[in-house]
């Protein structure tokens, strides 16, 4: 059986394929997974590490990022940063700000700079535990968005002002781009991704006067490293995919701002893969598991040719997605003919099947219900049924134990009569105990306790 | 209800300061003011502190940004929940607020919240720098009631001048005042409450102005989202795009002044075989953009023709 992280190299290697690969983009969003915050996820490598395995665990992906964050470089040289609790950090002050000196080559990060060494320790684990299966993805600062970091305010009117500084600056800011990539390929990552969201701030034309040869050079250079490239940009980018796709990227990944189906016909020319592009607000955190299925589908129904294509979130996950709309993404990528099924079900079912629920104030034995997506298939809830599998065993015939599973049409009926919004869930006597995290063998024993004590002293 | 003013304008434009000014002109109202940025000069805390007034500050990244539009809406709903007479948005210069409208047009979120207008603040020396090699800055200018050349001090008269003009070329019906140190007087308000109220109204340019005229042919197939992602591609290089659509059997009105992109769905009859016209004025890339556009949605564009 091939690995997952294989389906993805074959998409970037611009093979056909039997099915789409997906990349959960959960940056600082792995926090909410574990308990931690964006800052303790960004700043602590044990914690880090945590909260990634969580990802991969949860969401199944054919790849996924070690670390979000535009901010490691320019920290290195020199900004500094505000950080907080549900994002990414953001750069306060600019060290070029007031001088037109162009940075010496001597002062790209090594190693041993800044965050460096706790990400490069981060990235060899993440490849030695989940390496095999998994493809990982290094992101670094894109030149454009780093050197307007490094410049501030000032980098647009020196678009126009003093072309020369700007070409210079972006030279440097590539020569830290490369060197990052260095690091990052060597501690493992398969696919480096150029994350640029000042991109799509520019025109074409300044896309081609300035842009051009630094992200060319990065794209070869990662290329001459034996790993993939992927040119990240959000915002409406539209006009520049035909320039990205000539700086000659493996792939291209875009947000909600884009017609992914147009956008796939100019980058299928280029034989270029394109990855995105799931709402991230509208759909992945204000959405239902249901809006976020359908939409995935819908998505993957209008593109006619599935080769060259990724699913993914627009950009960085918002930290607060509810972890059970990225599992029904992960389940609709991964069995989309089940999940389509049932999307058509669960408005069709309302109606027409009658289901009788148990009387849970009158129950005899304690019952433990797990609603699941499918616990073959989807991760998260083979993890669910495992917990509830295990609590079984150590309970035996003190409690009842069953499956429902959101394929069968009378299941997606009881679901809706229950009111079950979020699978994978435990429901125990009919009360919403366990929804999509994975609760732990003490904490699923000790709530079956407390429902056998409930029941007896009735 | 709660008034809420936007405040736009491009990186270093003088928006900060501007603010500063603009509070104590409302001083007296209870006020929430959410900054999308870290500027070099923080809000000046004591003088915030002496007016009772709160600040949210949203950072990295510009609120109408997919990526931060949830903290800009959590934010604005928690600023709601204090009820306070007025909220001011000071946006990113990097921001693209194009969308303002349709965010606070979510009833359920934000019914409480009568919008006042968006004021844009311009640098008058640096402007025409970053008018091209910055996208936003159109944008900025396209959904704005109120525009004002700021920094004029810095600036000569032939300056001012060329600024004023090349807004006008885009924008012929903006209101447009000139200022410095970010002062703003009373009766600009006034202006820019008459101008919020009148927009439905059509604003239409008269034929002085050298017009440059496109008739655009849309065939049925095109769906509503493409529709609008066909549209988003070159309204920027435009000031106004309008028609009646029949695209798979559902009836659009298109209707775009500015940056803004406006389909909406119509009860009425579509007689005119699915064009649309598309006016700039002389000088804009509209031609160019609008040919790339139908170029992308070329089985779903009829045909463009130049008007004359």
């Amino acid at each position: 059986m091939s690995k997952p992280k294989d389906l993805l190299f074959a998409t970037l290697r611009h093979e056909a394929t039997n099915a789409v690969p997906w990349v959960p983009f959960a940056g600082v969003h792995a926090g909410k997974l574990v308990g931690y915050d964006a800052t303790e996820v960004l700043t602590d490598g044990e914690k880090l590490y945590k909260a990634l395995m969580e990802v991969n665990k949860l969401y199944k992906p054919n790849g996924q990022p070690v670390v979000f964050d535009l901010q490691i470089e320019a920290e290195i040289l020199g900004c500094e940063l505000v950080w907080t609790k549900d994002g990414p950090p953001s750069v306060k002050t600019h060290p070029l700000e007031d001088t037109t000196d162009i940075p010496c080559k001597c002062t790209v990060p090594t190693k041993e700079d800044g965050r460096l060494p706790m990400v490069l320790d981060v990235m060899r684990r993440m490849k030695v535990a989940v390496g095999d299966t998994t493809a990982l993805y290094g992101l670094i600062c894109g030149p454009f968005t780093l050197a307007s970091h490094l410049r501030g305010n000032d980098i647009f009117m020196d678009m126009f002002d003093d072309e020369d500084y700007v070409h210079n600056l972006l030279d440097y800011c590539t020569e830290v781009g490369k060197k990052i990539c260095e690091y990052y390929i060597e501690a493992g990552m398969d696919i480096i991704a150029v994350v640029d969201p000042l991109v799509s701030q520019v025109s074409s034309d300044h896309f081609e006067e300035f842009l051009s040869k630094p992200f060319t050079e990065l794209f070869d250079h990662i290329r001459n490293l034996k790993a993939f490239s992927s040119f990240f940009v959000c915002g409406n980018a539209t006009r520049n995919i035909e320039v990205m796709c000539k700086t000659n990227p493996d792939s291209i990944s875009v947000d909600e701002n884009v017609d992914l189906v147009k956008a796939k016909e100019i980058t299928d020319r280029y034989n270029i893969a394109i990855g995105g592009n799931i709402p991230l607000t509208s759909v992945m955190l204000h959405g239902t598991q249901q809006d976020n299925m359908k939409y995935v589908i819908d998505l993957m129904d209008k593109i006619e040719n599935k080769k060259n294509l990724i699913i993914a979130p627009g950009c960085d996950m918002p930290f607060d997605i509810p972890v059970e709309n990225t599992i029904g993404i992960a389940q609709a990528v991964l069995q989309p003919d089940d999940v389509r099924e049932m999307i058509k079900n669960y408005v069709a079912v309302q109606e027409d099947i009658q289901v009788d629920l148990p009387d849970y104030d009158h129950l005899e034995k304690t019952l433990v219900e797990v609603f699941t997506l499918d616990s073959l298939t989807c991760a998260a809830c083979t993890y669910m049924m495992g917990a509830a599998n295990v609590a079984k065993e150590h309970f035996g015939d003190a409690i009842d134990m069953v499956e429902y599973k959101f394929t069968k049409k009378e299941n997606i009926a009881r679901c809706v009569k229950m009111g079950v919004t979020n699978l994978p869930c435990i429901y125990i006597n009919g009360k919403l105990k366990f929804s999509s995290i994975i609760p732990s063998k003490d904490e699923l024993q000790t709530a079956i306790e407390t429902a056998i004590a409930e029941i007896n002293s009735k | 209800m709660t008034g809420l003013y936007l405040i736009t304008g491009f990186l270093g434009a003088g928006k900060t300061t501007f603010l500063k000014k603009f509070i104590r002109q409302m001083a007296g109202q209870r006020m929430r003011i959410l900054v999308n940025e870290f500027g070099r000069e923080g809000i000046d805390g004591k003088l915030l502190s002496e007016l009772g007034v709160l600040v949210d500050e949203i950072n990295n990244g510009s609120i109408f940004c997919s990526c931060r539009l949830d903290k800009f809406e959590a934010v604005l709903q928690d600023a709601l929940m204090d009820a306070p007479e007025l909220i001011i948005v000071e946006a990113s210069g990097l921001s693209d607020p194009t969308n303002i409208r349709k965010i606070l047009a979510q009833q359920d979120k934000f019914g409480g919240i009568e919008f006042l207008g968006s004021i844009c603040i311009v640098d008058a020396v640096n402007l025409k720098k970053v008018f091209d090699t910055a996208r936003v800055c159109k944008k900025q200018i396209s959904i704005s009631d109120l525009l004002i050349i700021n920094k004029t001090d810095l600036a000569d008269e032939m300056q001012i001048a060329e600024t004023e003009q090349l807004i006008r070329q885009f924008y012929p019906h903006i209101v447009m005042h000139r200022t410095s140190f970010g002062d703003m007087k009373p009766q600009w308000l006034e202006e820019l409450r008459d101008a919020v109220k009148e927009e439905d109204m059509p604003r239409f340019q008269t034929k002085d102005l050298g017009l440059q005229k496109a008739l655009v042919t849309i065939k049925d197939n095109m769906t509503g989202y493409e529709l609008t992602k066909f549209l988003e591609m070159f309204v920027e290089d435009t000031y106004r795009i309008k028609g009646f659509v029949k695209l798979g059997g559902e009836h659009y009105l298109v209707d775009c002044v500015g940056s803004m992109v406006d389909v909406k769905p119509y009860d009425g009859l579509v007689e005119n075989g699915n064009k649309i016209v598309v006016l700039a004025g002389p000088g804009m890339p509209m031609q160019k953009s609008l040919e790339k556009a139908a170029q992308w949605y070329r089985d779903k564009i009829e045909r463009v023709e130049r008007g004359d």
